[in-house]
């Protein structure tokens, strides 16, 4: 896979990662949990962030940025905090996979923000409720 | 054999995404295998990690509290191919706050690392070491 593979694959991702918490996001507005609605608020922005971000990478490497699919599949039900919960969990630690596959192939400074990116990302889960692992982003072992 | 990536630093292996083929030549073949190899140029950096975290395992098994980040630095230890130490137990305890200044600056090193290292799977390993550290409860509450 080449850098700018990656750089499409990690944008694929945002692009998923976006709608999901646009979409958790409406859901969570009706709940009484506002940590969870600041948080699922906080990661959107986040995600818009990196989207852009990996935007400018992909075309300063010569590419044409990947673009969104219309929709993405949802789990059913989403209608709980814990549902809505365990849905962004699951979106920050495919994230997470994704960011460290891109560190394996980049140099430089791509490399070095997609490393920061990792670590964004890993702390990210523990506002969903992700617990501390000792190697997020290489899968669970 | 199995498929696993076997990242030639340090004789490090690491389930990582891709698989290196030398296994796959067969009789026929007319490679020979070199009468050296190279020097690794992620040997020194492989040596570093690992003594980061034999050092932090060192401190950590003497400090009270601290078995979950021992655990978390034995998983990322055994990662990168290396053996705890020895002797655990016997290093001078940390305070807490003296804990958490040790950990950041792991994590700021294994960032670092995984920018400067050649390999990409290394990289990503070490980022991923900087990562899991950066998630630990220590990290959280102490500046």
């Amino acid at each position: 896979m080449s850098a700018t593979d990656a750089l499409q694959r990690t944008l694929a991702a945002e692009h998923a990662a976006i709608f999901v918490f646009g979409a958790v996001g409406g859901r969570a507005s009706a709940l009484t949990a506002p940590a969870l609605r600041r948080a699922i608020g906080t990661a959107y922005d986040v995600h818009v962030t990196r989207r852009d971000r990996l935007r400018a990478l992909v075309r300063a490497a010569g590419g044409d940025p990947v673009a969104a699919e219309p929709a993405y599949r949802l789990p059913s039900p989403l209608l709980t905090a814990l549902q809505i919960e365990a849905e962004a969990l699951r979106v920050e630690r495919a994230c997470a996979t994704t960011y460290a596959a891109l560190v394996a192939e980049t140099t430089g400074g791509d490399r070095r923000w997609a490393v920061e990116a990792l670590i964004a990302v890993a702390l990210a889960e523990r506002s969903f409720g992700g617990l501390p692992e000792p190697l997020p982003g290489l899968g669970r072992r | 054999m199995s498929r696993r990536v076997v990242l030639r630093a340090g004789g490090l292996t690491a389930v990582a995404g891709t698989a290196l083929s030398g296994c796959d030549l067969g009789p026929s073949s007319t490679s020979r295998p070199a009468a050296t190899l190279p020097p690794d140029p992620d040997q020194h950096l492989v040596d570093a990690a690992r003594a980061e975290l034999r050092g932090l395992l060192t401190r950590l098994s003497a400090t009270t509290g601290a078995s979950s980040l021992v655990a978390c630095h034995r998983a990322q230890l055994a990662a990168l191919g290396g053996e705890p130490p020895a002797a655990t137990g016997r290093g001078r305890p940390l305070t807490p706050v003296a804990t958490a200044a040790r950990e950041r600056r792991a994590a700021e090193r294994f960032a670092r690392w995984a920018v400067a290292c050649q390999n990409g799977d290394l990289a990503r390993l070490l980022a991923s070491v900087a990562a899991g550290i950066r998630m630990q409860p220590v990290l959280r509450t102490v500046g």
